[in-house]
């Protein structure tokens, strides 16, 4: 059984709990689906993001220059990482100069895709996740489930619980009001002694040298002003060219994400503070590797709202944890495979093909396409199991001709019909588990036909 | 050279499929539900803010009437006393602060603010209460309006404020106060001037 | 009633052909009915998108290639079935594009878009009191377009409804989630088999809730995993492919 496959079996063992997971998540989506309403020319919207998206990709060299150019202007300094490990050890190198202690983080899935905090905590460095959610999976040694929801998989009792142990709130206490004072408390105390502060980025404007942060707890500004620097990390991908398209993103990315008609706080960081110090670092790790390409390329559009998860039956059924990276749903299963095929070869698996992520998102990624390039490219590597593939092959040919595809149909309906139940439902028969077979008719399509149609016209 | 290696990986790549110009788009329409104020008004309290309306000749009294300790940093004299080198401690003790903002968006109830406006960035951020005083002049409808009111050229820390902080980490349940100020209150200013009615 | 004359090739999918004969026999009579040509090439098997939707695109180009032939020689291609059509329109792009292909990719329709869009019909003169809800199958509704997709803010519209709406005594089920996948999405049906049923659980819970007696929709596969469901679980829901509906009475 594929990966994907054992972990969700694993989350739908517990039903009730798999259905709050799902309703709470529809809720979500049909938020969306009311704000997505309520502005005219939504579609056209959608069209013109992933255009100013495309034309960024396009010239994205040309883009990501002119940004560090204009950065430096603005006295700020910018690095830039080529994988993983640069990134982590020019974070490192950031902090041992400013002899920081104290280090906050505001979201950023790209410090998670890199295993920052994981790296830092070898060298002795704790980081302080200050978005309320990722603090509570940061308690709880977990990973996030959903990249704008991070903590959706946990009932309250269960945040209750952590807090009690870590923070002292009252044994049994669940109210989430409750709970977030008190995360309040605690993390206005980290904010008000950062030396550092680490956000991710939202969009990173190449003719300005603007980065945008958008946050609805007002975690990110928290840090940023408190604390001396500011360290800003973007993937190539966040460039937009010009401020103008701010306008844009700026109307899809919470309506879609969240179904807010835009997040609390939209900040755009251009200088560092007075007796400050401003960074933005550039990681690659491997998405120049899919610019230009024709069939992936596409994915590199996609701004993290996280509709595509609220939106995907399979996701809102198997938690995000089922998906085993770190950003999961359908546009986790295009992404991942290209950071490691192998690793995450069941991923483009994991989907019904339904296609509902492409209509909602808001760059008109088409994923459930990708999906299904994936699926071919990864059995054209043999990645996928040998049974599978030589059971394919051995369908392709049955499937080609006439004669043989008869008989395996004849053959179908006998199995169906004379096999006794024992041996048609054995475990090795995945439909079986909560379905029962079609009940076999007495002759195919075909075989009706050729008996009676054609002699009728004759 | 990280920098030319990514920049070379970037090239030797580049698309060479036709791209379509973000520029072919017409203008996106504008729905306008009654007059801007009053969509403005709709989604800043869906944003879960308060607002007020007020002449601009009530609004000092009202202002010391309802927040007797409240910091007006439109006040030169205030914005003194709290420079950037502020410590955090005394910015942390602040309850009510208020800012003037400079437009509104009505799609969403976003009011723009910049740092010129702040002695500290912090300030709109760590007082636990915010007011932001408006000109009810001064709305824009969309966000893509909204862009072309500033050139972000010219500032060097700016932002959109649509509500009081908010959470929903928990269960989805939605709170207000998370980290930054727990309670937003907007005031939209009309000027007080008899003869601006349509008949005239 | 006068209407335009085709000579149809017809397309009865693998599953439909082994499992529901039913169906290609109400699909044939429903288009003699309505004065077309109806020819079955009796070589025909499969449009391969078992193989494909699996990953293994390349072992069905011989599938794609032995469907081209049969079909080559219509004025259209009509099949029972979204997800096939939509997968020779759509995925037929890796064999050579020779005019038979492209031919074959452009003429092939599935029945409800038939109807609607060729034949240009949608009053069938049917009488169904029955209490139907509709299940979009995702690759007619998102692939082929066959209603507008509850994602999308555009005019709401459904060729399925426009079908059924006009059936004396129909009374058509609003449904809490109105386009949701039922879970069976080909082999994904056996590879995630636990989620695959739970999906089609839900569907069916929501057809249930809100008083369905019977499922229909445009492609059998969907109601062949929810029928599965119904039986193991011996609900008194049935399924019937939107062809038998339609055929139900003469005109």
């Amino acid at each position: 059984m594929m990966q994907h496959a054992r972990k969700a079996k694993q989350f739908l063992a517990d039903e009730p709990r798999t259905d709050w997971h799902n309703q709470t998540l529809w809720i979500v989506r049909q938020k969306r689906d009311a704000l997505a309403a309520s502005v005219p020319g939504w579609e056209t919207l959608r069209e013109k993001a992933s255009a100013i998206k495309e034309d960024a990709l396009s010239h994205l060299d040309t883009y990501l220059e002119q940004f560090e150019t204009e950065a430096l202007k603005n006295g700020v300094t910018v690095f830039w990482a080529s994988d993983a490990d640069e990134f982590n050890r020019i974070i490192l190198a950031i902090i041992r100069k400013h002899r920081a202690k104290n280090i906050v983080k505001s979201k950023s899935m790209l410090t998670e895709e890199c295993g920052l905090n994981h790296f830092l905590q070898k060298e002795g460095i704790e980081v302080v996740d200050t978005d309320l959610g990722e603090r509570i999976i940061q308690f709880r040694k977990e990973i996030p489930s959903h990249i704008v929801l991070p903590a959706i998989h946990l009932k309250k009792e269960e945040i209750g619980e952590t807090f009690h142990e870590k923070l002292g709130t009252e044994k049994g206490a669940s109210d989430p009001t409750y709970l977030t004072r008190a995360a309040r408390k605690h993390l206005r105390e980290k904010f008000l002694a950062a030396d550092i502060a680490l956000t991710g980025v939202n969009f990173a404007v190449a003719e300005t040298g603007t980065v945008v942060v958008c946050t609805n707890e007002g975690n990110a500004d928290m840090g940023v002003h408190a604390a001396p620097v500011q360290v800003h990390c973007m993937g190539i991908e966040k460039i937009v060219p010009r401020q103008e398209d701010l306008g844009v993103f700026t109307r899809l990315l919470a309506r879609n994400a969240t179904g807010q008609a835009i997040t609390t706080y939209t900040s755009h960081y251009r200088k560092p503070k007075q007796g400050g110090a401003m960074y933005v670092v550039i990681v690659d790790n491997g998405r120049s590797e899919y610019i230009g390409n024709p069939q992936y390329m596409n994915s590199l559009k996609c701004i993290r709202c996280g509709g595509c998860m609220n939106t995907c039956p399979v996701y809102r059924r198997t938690g995000g944890h089922s998906y085993g990276y770190v950003i999961p749903g359908p546009i986790g299963s295009i992404l991942a495979p290209q950071r490691n095929k192998q690793k995450y070869k069941d991923l483009p698996f994991a989907s019904s093909l339904c296609g509902s992520c492409d209509n909602v998102c808001p760059v008109k990624i088409n994923i459930h396409e990708q999906l299904y390039r994936w699926r071919q490219e990864l059995t054209e590597n043999k990645q996928t199991p040998f049974v599978k593939r030589f059971a394919m092959k051995a369908l392709g040919f049955v499937l080609s001709g006439n004669k043989l595809y008869n008989m395996a149909g004849s053959l179908a309906r006998k199995a169906v019909r004379y096999l006794p139940d024992k041996l048609l439902y054995l475990p090795v028969n995945a439909w079986g588990r909560g379905r029962e077979l079609p009940v076999p008719p007495k002759q195919s399509f075909k075989q009706w036909y050729l008996k009676n149609h054609k002699d009728i016209k004759s | 050279m990280t920098k030319v290696d990514i920049l070379q990986s970037i090239r030797k790549r580049r698309p060479v499929f036709p791209i379509l110009s973000p520029d072919n788009f017409e203008p996106l329409p504008v729905a306008l539900p009654g007059s801007l104020i009053e969509w403005f008004k709709k989604s800043l309290k869906t944003a879960g803010a308060e607002i007020i309306e007020l002449k601009n000749t009530e609004l000092d009294s009202h202002i010391a009437a309802a927040w007797p300790t409240i910091l007006d940093f439109t006040q030169p004299k205030i914005r003194a006393e709290y420079p950037a080198s502020a410590p955090l401690d005394k910015l942390n003790k602040i309850e009510h602060a208020l800012f003037a903002g400079n437009f509104g968006v009505a799609e969403n109830g976003a009011i723009w603010i910049e740092d010129k406006d702040l002695p500290h960035r912090i300030l709109p951020f760590i007082t636990q209460h915010l007011i932001l005083k408006l000109d009810a002049g001064k709305i824009v409808a969309t966000m893509q309006e909204a862009y072309q009111q500033f050139k972000l050229n010219d500032i060097e820390f700016g932002v959109f404020i649509s509500g009081p902080s908010k959470t929903a980490d928990i269960e989805q349940s939605l709170v207000y106060g998370a980290h930054g100020a727990k309670e937003l209150t907007v005031i939209l200013v009309t000027l007080n001037q008899k003869n601006i009615t349509h008949n005239d | 009633m006068e209407m335009k004359k085709f000579k149809i090739g017809l397309f009865i999918p693998c599953y439909i052909d082994t499992f529901y004969p039913q169906v290609g026999v109400a699909t044939l009579e429903l288009l003699e009915k309505l004065g077309q040509e109806i020819i079955y090439p009796p070589e025909q098997t499969c449009c391969g998108q078992p193989l494909a939707n699996s990953g293994s695109e390349s072992e069905a180009k011989a599938t794609y290639l032995n469907f081209v032939k049969n079909f080559q020689d219509f004025d259209y291609i009509v099949c029972p079935s979204g997800s096939c059509v939509y997968h020779v329109r759509h995925h037929y792009d890796i064999i050579e594009q020779t005019t038979a292909v492209k031919k074959v990719r452009e003429t092939i329709f599935e029945l409800c878009e038939f109807l609607t869009d060729i034949l240009q019909v949608d009053d069938l003169k049917i009488r169904f009191p029955h209490k139907v809800g509709i299940h979009q199958s995702c690759h007619g509704l998102r692939g082929l377009k066959l209603s507008a997709a509850s994602e999308l803010m555009i005019q709401p519209y459904s060729k399925i409804h426009r079908l059924l709406e006009k059936a004396e005594g129909i009374e058509i089920i609003e449904l809490d989630r109105k386009d949701e996948c039922c879970g069976f999405g080909g082999t994904f049906s056996i590879f995630e088999p636990d989620v695959s049923v739970k999906m089609g659980k839900d569907r069916i819970s929501d057809h249930e809730r809100n008083g369905t007696e019977i499922i229909t929709a445009a492609d059998m596969s969907c109601l062949m995993h929810m029928e599965g469901i119904l039986r193991r679980q011996k609900k008194n829901i049935q399924v019937k492919h939107i062809a038998e509906i339609l055929n139900c009475n003469a005109l």
